[in-house]
């Protein structure tokens, strides 16, 4: 069990979502940087998509109620233990009884991921312990909540991948053209030669980019969309769904990122450049 | 039974998009549905989340072989079989003298018909769930009467409550949650759309009917 001394900026518990209710509206939810969520758990020998803390931003001060082993991936946190200074991160670390660990802001990325051996326990909504706006009771944490320890069994036991961490200073964000890819063609605004910035209004539902680009007037029959999918807006806004975000939409559909580039934009913070570059699929 | 110019389109690395005529069209909701079913028979393992004229079929694995992915779609197209979904017909019942419609007055004086009248007009239809998105258990419901038609609110409300009942344009639909919303709000349902003793933990699916009644 932990407890949360200082909840930090949207620290809530996320797994690998719920992907299968997307038929009825739900979002899929889930770690926002997946790869980094899965190498923590890795770290720790659990099944990748056990339950962990994600925290953006700024993360939690919390205590151990009991002893065990954590790892942290993601963004990185300069994370301090009041017995033993400072904690390193991407291993696995033994920490003890009233042991209390503080996160502090990130200092590079945005998104930092803390797994404990045996995972963190919560309550399970449709089959995932992601907590979700509409779907689980609780969003985020708040000071003095206690977290179980699993073990969590009812999980995807995936099997070990060989993983690296999400690369932080990656600029490049790859894209599969699509579905309205030829309205945005007909706006002869090149997309892969543009600079784009992450605007302040970044969460995860969405990430919208800036400059704007043209506007348009199409507006389409409502349609599915997924985690990744590039919306461009009539006021020429591009958003950039994310793991949160809505699973149906009216906009264009531009692109549709890769899901390693969806992990890259998870750990990018206000004002960051990013640039667009096609990929095919392979036929 | 219609065979459609449908359209298979890489979606992602793990997804293809199935699309029909882009129309609001129950032939055409009909057939996604006949599609859908046959596709949950072949692959089990994948989502599929049908919306008006679109199906998204997304499997678990990336897909290695896209041109035989495709190809295996297709050849499931031609072995749907054709049996009309069975709609389920929901009644809801609707309190359109709640405070949450708080635009129904307004809509009436525009649209120059008595409250009455406009509830005759809202209870009268039969409508389908052609889509579920936006919200979870959000229903895009058709079949709205044209003499109901309203245009969405200019400025969206920051907060639409709970159980709201809207127009927007030629669709009408709950709120199952608080959320940002522009629709015209005509009264309020305390319908719960969420099950959650168990799956498929939500009652409605697309291609079920909703009937709304004066409460």
């Amino acid at each position: 069990m932990l407890r949360i001394l200082q909840p930090g900026n949207y620290t809530s518990l996320q797994d690998l979502g719920r992907w299968k209710m997307h038929t009825f509206g739900v979002p899929f939810s889930g770690a926002m940087d997946r790869n980094s969520a899965m190498l923590a758990n890795m770290l720790v020998n659990n099944p990748l998509g056990a339950p962990l803390l994600e925290f953006t931003l700024v993360g939690p001060k919390i205590q151990w109620i009991k002893s065990g082993i954590a790892a942290f991936a993601g963004g990185f946190f300069d994370v301090q233990s009041n017995l033993y200074g400072p904690v390193p991160s991407q291993l696995p670390v033994r920490f003890v009884e009233n042991e209390i660990w503080t996160f502090g802001s990130v200092k590079k990325g945005l998104r930092g991921y803390l797994a404990v051996k045996g995972g963190l326990f919560g309550t399970s909504v449709m089959d995932s312990y992601s907590m979700s706006l509409g779907v689980t009771e609780q969003v985020v944490f708040k000071k003095n909540d206690l977290i179980p320890f699993g073990p969590i069994i009812d999980v995807e036991s995936t099997t070990y991948a060989q993983l690296k961490a999400t690369p932080l200073d990656e600029p490049i964000i790859f894209g599969y053209k699509g579905p309205e890819w030829h309205l945005w063609e007909q706006s002869g605004y090149d997309l892969f030669l543009q600079e784009w910035r992450v605007s302040k209004e970044h969460n995860r539902m969405g990430v919208r980019l800036l400059p704007y680009a043209p506007k348009h007037k199409y507006s389409l029959l409502t349609a599915p969309v997924l985690p990744g999918t590039v919306q461009w807006t009539p006021s020429g806004q591009l958003i950039v769904l994310m793991r949160e975000g809505q699973t149906t939409g009216g906009y264009p559909r531009i692109l549709q990122l890769t899901e390693a580039s969806i992990n890259v934009l998870a750990q990018k913070n206000t004002n960051q450049s990013i640039f667009i570059l096609a990929k095919k699929l392979n036929p | 039974m219609k065979d459609y110019p449908i359209k298979i389109v890489p979606y992602s690395a793990h997804a293809l998009l199935i699309q029909w005529p882009e129309e609001i069209d129950e032939d055409i909701l009909q057939d996604v549905l006949a599609f859908k079913a046959r596709l949950e028979g072949a692959f089990p393992e994948a989502l599929l989340t049908p919306c008006y004229h679109s199906l998204l079929l997304v499997f678990r694995n990336l897909i290695k072989d896209l041109t035989g992915t495709i190809e295996a779609v297709l050849a499931q197209y031609e072995k749907r079989f054709f049996e009309p979904y069975e709609a389920r017909v929901f009644e809801i019942a609707v309190d359109y003298q709640s405070e949450v419609g708080m635009d129904l007055e307004e809509v009436c004086q525009a649209l120059n018909m008595s409250i009455p009248t406009f509830i005759d007009w809202h209870t009268s239809a039969l409508y389908t769930v052609y889509g579920l998105g936006f919200l979870p258990g959000f229903m895009y419901l058709g079949g709205l009467p044209e003499a109901i038609h309203y245009p969405r609110r200019d400025r969206p409300r920051l907060r639409v409550p709970a159980g709201a009942v809207g127009i927007g344009g030629r669709q009408t639909g709950i709120y199952p949650m608080e959320a940002p919303g522009g629709w015209q709000l005509i009264g309020y349902s305390d319908f719960q759309v969420i099950d959650r003793n168990g799956p498929p933990f939500f009652k409605v699916k697309v291609g079920d009917q909703i009937r709304f009644v004066q409460q």
